[in-house]
């Protein structure tokens, strides 16, 4: 089947290579997790907390960046966990992606 | 804001939603037509030689039906994505709706538009009883839908029946200021799309309709399947 997201959508995200320092559930009627991930600075990215499931502090992820603003939890988020990086893949923290 | 009931949750289904605050509908604006027009177009190319009856995401809203014996109800997504194939548009339907059409048939959520001042809360998604009300969009009858799911508010007034039909009764109109976004997904949309279903919606509205978006529930199915 044809994917229906391509390369293009991408090229406009600011994406970078991160580490995960520290995690939190946003609360009972949230199933979303912030986790603090140092890029070239830290910033606070969220995700589903499935996909959260997943990391502990010292994961290397993808973090979208500089995302417009979105308000939950008593927080403002510019930044998503992407995806996580295999070990193998060593590029440094703040490392643009893609 | 919503509760969800359990079996619905292990059927699939998962949910959110955004309150948007101090919006504003009188037109809609150029730039908001411009971007439309666009995603309508794209998405029609997209989906020029492609089933979408048998997309696995929306195939999925019928499974879900099947289990509440419902047939031959088309999900809104699915309605949406014909008329945009069709077209190349989106129908113009004011503002509020431009935003919400454009994020559903970008990511095959169920999306639905009430305003705040006319519903009272908790929501309740849940399994549809006799006693229910459903008064149909555009409609003045009473319709049964007893055994079928849908978003009730606590008197039993039905605001969205599944995600084919809203109600009349908490219908956006040019008056409304503030608005509450309900999101549906199944378990064949991954819950990142759904996080970023609810966020594509706040930028619009932030940028589009001048008003202020937060995403104030978010409930993942406990039932995921990829796609």
């Amino acid at each position: 089947m044809k994917s229906f997201i391509d390369i293009a959508d991408f090229q406009h995200l600011d994406l970078r290579a991160g580490t995960v320092m520290e995690m939190r559930h946003l609360g009972s009627s949230l199933d979303l997790v912030a986790a603090e991930v140092q890029v070239d600075e830290r910033v606070v990215a969220v995700l589903p907390a499935s996909a959260a499931a997943e990391l502990s502090p010292g994961a290397r992820v993808v973090v979208a960046t500089a995302l417009h603003r979105l308000a939950a939890g008593g927080s403002i988020f510019t930044a998503f966990v992407v995806a996580t990086l295999a070990p193998a893949i060593g590029v440094a923290d703040g490392s643009r992606v893609l | 804001m919503l509760n969800v009931s359990p079996d619905l949750l292990h059927l699939g289904l998962s949910t959110a939603v955004v309150v948007a605050r101090g919006c504003s509908h009188a037109a809609t604006p150029p730039a908001l037509v411009d971007y439309r027009r666009k995603a309508g177009k794209q998405l029609a190319s997209h989906w020029k030689n492609l089933s979408l009856s048998s997309h696995p995401a929306l195939h999925e809203y019928e499974r879900v039906h099947q289990a509440f014996s419902v047939e031959k109800e088309i999900s809104a997504p699915q309605k949406l994505l014909q008329y945009v194939r069709r077209h190349e548009d989106f129908p113009a339907a004011g503002p509020v709706v431009d935003c919400y059409n454009i994020v559903s048939a970008k990511t095959l959520l169920s999306i639905g538009a009430h305003d705040l001042a006319k519903i009272k809360t908790p929501i309740a998604l849940r399994p549809v009883t006799e006693s229910d009300l459903f008064v149909p969009l555009a409609s003045k009858e009473l319709q049964s839908c007893a055994g079928e799911y849908a978003y009730v508010d606590p008197d039993g007034r039905i605001i969205c029946r599944m995600e084919v039909l809203q109600a009349d009764f908490t219908k956006v109109d040019a008056n409304s200021q503030d608005v509450i976004f309900f999101f549906q997904g199944n378990r064949r949309i991954p819950t990142s799309e759904l996080l970023l279903g609810a966020w594509l919606l706040v930028e619009l509205v932030e940028r589009f309709l001048g008003g202020t978006a937060e995403l104030v529930s978010f409930q993942e199915t406990v039932n995921w399947t990829p796609a």
